[in-house]
């Protein structure tokens, strides 16, 4: 008898969940073992812009759900699978108690963290209900399952599954190059909350017109991760955005421009990025992109997200001082960090694994496996 | 922490009482005055001066260099 493809709902609401829905869809799509896929978007907390939407979906095809309509994806038996970045009130409220959680047909949740959580107490607790967990770095996972996780007893298996990975954490495909490769061009990175004072970001911006005027035979773009009118009702808000700042600015040189561009394409022309933040230094990593980090701008006593970020990245090899950043001086990153941070690429074939497993109850006591991954990537 | 407040009763009424004909404006103002990144004393600290004054004249060290190179 042949089992029926698992279908899976992936939900998302603004950007960031978005980002990790379609690049989970993809890793899912990619593993080799049938399921079906819903894009999902859950209405009480939509903050996303027509842009934004005909960007990562153009073809439009996704389900709206408000709260009953999450709460019957759960328990209606439709869904095998909810998979999520952000685990909603409401979906806790439901997970919490214990009638929903054991009721026969449920779909079972599948709770990724949202990215890099420099503070992950929280996140770990909204997520104990679920029935996996996916954790990064490794250090975290071993935080959850010291902390959060019900152990086993001779009749139950521990839960929820600890797994370990994010779609935007998988190990880098290509080392980045140890020079500057000959062509593309420099992207600066931005993001809403760091640096987070007015005179630290036009400092950042007079520091890009600055590599721009050395290097005229490249462009040096300042990568928006939106436009000023989007995201207002984001939960991390723009305070002084990019575009404002540059026309406070009279001689901006000519090959410095902004962009509005999708991450990926950034990606494809950048034969080096800049970032002060975490997010799009994982994905400089992970397309193995020469990546510099700098958290040396002005004001940086101000930013709560520094020390974190510096412990983080403490052992990268990728945090510069101005002045290699200003000379486009970079390293590339140290291989021993990288497995503890990034995860094997076949993570959508481990989720529908956790999934099997979850969902066979004669095997619910046996902890599904992660096939055997190079030594490389190994603690 | 903020949003706990903005859901608190008197979130509520400090939102209702912006809007507010008479009390709004100088309310919003004072807001405002309190988002200014000068509201943070550690804007204003010796160590940040220093370290702001450091990063400042490495980058006109560098643009000097550029204006001499070219």
């Amino acid at each position: 008898m042949t089992r029926r493809a698992p279908r899976i709902l992936l939900l998302f609401s603004d950007d960031s969940t978005l980002i990790f829905a379609t690049r989970m869809r993809s890793l899912l799509r990619d593993a080799d073992a049938p399921a079906e896929i819903v894009m999902g978007a859950y209405l009480p907390e939509t903050a996303l812009s027509d842009r934004q939407l005909r960007q990562f979906i153009p073809d439009g095809r996704y389900e709206i759900l408000d709260k009953p309509a999450l709460a019957e994806a759960l328990m209606g038996g439709r869904y095998a699978a909810i998979v999520t970045s952000r685990v909603y009130g409401h979906l806790d409220f439901l997970l919490s108690k214990a009638l929903n959680r054991q009721k026969a047909g449920r779909a079972r949740v599948i709770a990724f963290l949202g990215g890099l959580d420099f503070f992950p107490h929280r996140g770990m607790r909204n997520r104990r209900n679920c029935d996996a967990v996916y954790l990064f770095p490794r250090s975290t996972c071993d935080r959850f399952r010291n902390t959060e996780v019900r152990p086993a007893t001779p009749e139950l298996a521990a839960w929820p599954h600890v797994g370990f990975g994010h779609p935007a954490f998988l190990y880098p495909h290509k080392t980045p190059a140890a020079s500057l490769p000959e062509t593309g061009d420099i992207y600066f990175f931005t993001q809403a909350l760091s640096p987070s004072t007015a005179r630290a970001r036009l400092h950042m911006l007079r520091v890009m017109a600055a590599i721009a005027r050395r290097n005229p035979d490249r462009t040096v773009w300042i990568k928006l991760r939106h436009l000023p009118d989007e995201n207002t009702r984001h939960l991390h808000r723009e305070r002084h955005d990019y575009p404002s700042l540059a026309e406070q600015v009279p001689d901006l040189p000519a090959n410095l421009k902004l962009t509005a561009c999708t991450m990926d394409q950034a990606m494809r022309n950048a034969a080096l990025g800049i970032t002060c933040t975490s997010t799009a230094a994982i994905d400089l990593l992970r397309e193995g992109v020469p990546t510099i980090i700098h958290l040396d701008y002005l004001d940086r006593a101000l930013d709560p997200l520094v020390a974190p970020m510096q412990r983080l990245f403490e052992h990268s090899n990728l945090i510069r001082p101005l002045e290699d950043l200003l000379h486009l001086r970079f390293a590339p990153p140290d291989p021993g960090w990288l497995s503890r941070m990034f995860c094997p690429p076949d993570l959508g074939a481990d989720v529908l694994r956790v999934l099997d497993t979850l969902n066979a109850p004669a095997r619910r006591q046996t902890a599904p496996r992660r096939k055997k991954t190079p030594a490389a990537m190994q603690l | 922490m903020i949003k706990n407040l903005k859901n608190s009763f008197l979130g509520r009424r400090i939102h209702r009482l912006s809007r507010d004909p008479l009390f709004g404006a100088p309310l919003r103002a004072l807001a405002r005055l309190l988002r200014h990144d000068g509201a943070n004393p550690a804007y204003w600290s010796r160590a940040n001066r220093h370290h702001n004054r450091a990063q400042r004249a490495a980058l006109a060290r560098f643009e000097a260099d550029t204006g001499n190179q070219s």
